[in-house]
């Protein structure tokens, strides 16, 4: 586990809330998302069970979606639920 | 590169290659800034380059909007008591957020003629980067411009058309 990283991201989740106060709706969800990503990076892989790290390179990947195209941002992060889900049912 | 080549080119780049940017880059890209338009020629700005490790280290837990590393960052700050002096409430409420969003545009298509890309973030907290930057109360950053080589450039997004928001002499 980093500890850096990890109160960076007590940094970044506080400043988030105050942002999300007065910033589009949809930063929400993103930050949300940022913050898991940052959370796996400072917990290590070693740390984490597989699914989690090959979501995160999901996540990475079609996060910015929500920048320019909302309804596939949802429908992504609806299939990163469903793929973490069927994992934890067996 | 032609204006319109600069204007249509330009994207929002957040993802960026591991390569410094020289400091006479960034000193060309604040000169392209401070000719901006201002209004009633306040010119209220300031601008802080940051691009040791260190320091940008410390500004990202505070700058939500900051995505991964880019290799500098332009601060663009607004002297607020300039503003308020010179330009009255109008100028401290008004101008000096559109004078911050002129320079920054003025760093975007400059950025983009010397193949650099930028991205213009507001979604950071003023308070904690006026206490990393050391910025005196008066001096509130209002922009941070992340700038380095692109590493990918995302897709165009859409745009309305100009048949839909423009009109000839009167709005419909």
């Amino acid at each position: 586990m980093n500890k850096q990283r990890l109160i960076d991201v007590f940094c970044f989740i506080i400043t988030s809330a105050r942002g999300c106060l007065e910033e589009p709706p949809v930063y929400g969800p993103l930050r949300l998302l940022e913050a898991y990503v940052m959370l796996v990076d400072a917990l290590g892989e070693e740390d984490i069970p597989s699914i989690f790290l090959e979501e995160k390179k999901h996540i990475e990947e079609y996060m910015m979606l929500c920048m320019y195209d909302e309804k596939a941002f949802q429908e992504e992060v609806d299939k990163t639920i469903n793929r973490i889900a069927r994992e934890i049912a067996g | 590169m032609e204006v319109w080549e600069a204007i249509f080119k330009r994207r929002s780049i957040r993802s960026f290659r591991d390569e410094p940017v020289d400091n006479n880059l960034l000193i060309k890209l604040v000169e392209a800034a401070i000719w901006a338009p201002s209004g009633s020629n306040i010119q209220p700005w300031h601008f802080i380059a940051v691009s040791c490790e260190e320091q940008k280290a410390k500004i990202k837990p505070f700058a939500p909007g900051l995505t991964g590393m880019p290799p500098a960052l332009l601060v663009i700050c607004t002297d607020l008591d300039l503003c308020e002096r010179k330009g009255g409430r109008l100028g401290r409420d008004v101008i000096s957020l559109m004078d911050a969003a002129f320079a920054a545009q003025n760093i975007n298509l400059m950025a983009c003629e010397l193949g650099l890309g930028t991205c213009v973030i507001r979604s950071f907290n003023q308070g904690a980067i006026q206490e990393i930057l050391k910025l005196p109360p008066q001096l509130v950053p209002q922009l941070i411009v992340s700038v380095g080589y692109p590493e990918r450039a995302p897709q165009a997004p859409k745009r309305r058309s100009v048949q839909e928001v423009m009109s000839w002499e009167r709005y419909g």
